[in-house]
């Protein structure tokens, strides 16, 4: 894997989501925080096929809970992302303001 | 409160989901389903909440199916090459079997039974169905975790066949055979697909509930 990666544009969204969240991010609080934060309206599938990525590459890690009665008996699977993980956030954030660095997007694309 | 939580989502969605979700997330992705479909049923009622949930199992199962190409491409192309080929050997035997039996019944044997009779007319339906049964089984118990995608992608592949001579079918057939022969002609095209569809969700409900009591 190269050190260079950068996040997807969804992978990057769910990074954010999780570190939003702290100790509290599982598939349905990553995806409410998604839904009212942007507006979008995704699917726990999509959400744990980006975690299962993030995950394989290091940048996330998770545990299962307790299991509780509300979930018909199942666990939750709380996420973390992982110094790896920051590292890569950090990474693309400056790749999108050097992109973005003197370009006049709101003028531009407002007419 | 109380009548909201005994609500349950839809069964067929949740069969579905229980399908085609990988092991290492069958207790996240239902458990955060259920939760969601009770905390919207509260809210916005039992039909919203219904509706939302068959929304969610559908995007959620095509999101695990692209994934899946994605993650295991060899294991899966693996699978598929493999059940074509025992597909096309397992029917080409089973078929011939049939008609050599047939044929030493119609030559040397004076007063069929029934059971005979039954044979002769539907044993090639059968053991049509029940040989892609077996394959289907047999992909799935060979693709673990992902035995729903490996055997519908198998009689994806093998409709392609089935959909040609069908096909071929049609257009060299006159009206009155067309019209006799049409049920029989889709189910010995069509019935086998199903079949090893059919053959992989018994592996994977068996592996399934196999799994489930050991985690909760």
């Amino acid at each position: 894997m190269s050190s260079h990666e950068y996040l997807g544009e969804f992978e990057h969204i769910v990074v954010l989501a999780l570190l939003r969240l702290r100790d509290r991010a599982y598939g349905v609080t990553v995806r409410r925080e998604i839904e009212v934060r942007i507006g979008r309206e995704v699917s726990i599938g999509a959400i744990y096929a980006t975690l299962g990525r993030l995950e394989t590459k290091g940048y996330v890690n998770s545990y299962l809970g307790d299991p509780t009665p509300e979930r018909g008996g199942r666990s939750k699977r709380f996420f973390r992302v992982t110094a790896k993980g920051v590292a890569a956030v950090n990474r693309t954030h400056r790749a999108l303001r050097s992109m973005t660095e003197g370009l006049r997007l709101a003028r531009r694309y407002s007419q | 409160m109380t009548h909201v939580s005994s609500v349950q989502p839809p069964r067929v969605a949740v069969w579905l989901l229980d399908l085609f979700t990988p092991y290492e997330q069958t207790e996240s992705i239902p458990g955060d389903l259920l939760e969601e479909f009770s905390d919207i049923a509260s809210k916005s009622g039992v039909a919203y909440a219904r509706r939302w949930y068959w929304r969610q199992s559908v995007r959620t199962i095509l999101h695990v199916v692209r994934s899946g190409f994605r993650v295991a491409p060899w294991s899966i192309a693996g699978a598929v090459v493999g059940g074509v080929l025992l597909v096309r050997l397992g029917h080409a035997f089973t078929e011939g079997g049939i008609r050599t039996w047939n044929e030493f019944l119609s030559h040397h044997v004076h007063r069929l039974s029934h059971f005979d009779l039954f044979l002769m007319n539907s044993g090639m339906y059968l053991w049509r169905l029940t040989v892609s049964m077996l394959i289907g089984c047999i992909i799935a118990l060979a693709c673990k975790s992902r035995e729903m995608l490996a055997t519908l992608t198998v009689s994806l592949v093998c409709s392609i066949q089935a959909v040609t001579g069908f096909w071929t079918f049609l257009h060299g057939t006159d009206y009155e055979t067309l019209r006799k022969a049409l049920l029989p002609v889709l189910l010995y095209s069509f019935g086998g697909l199903f079949a090893i569809v059919i053959g992989g969700g018994i592996v994977r409900t068996h592996r399934f509930r196999s799994l489930r009591p050991a985690k909760s």
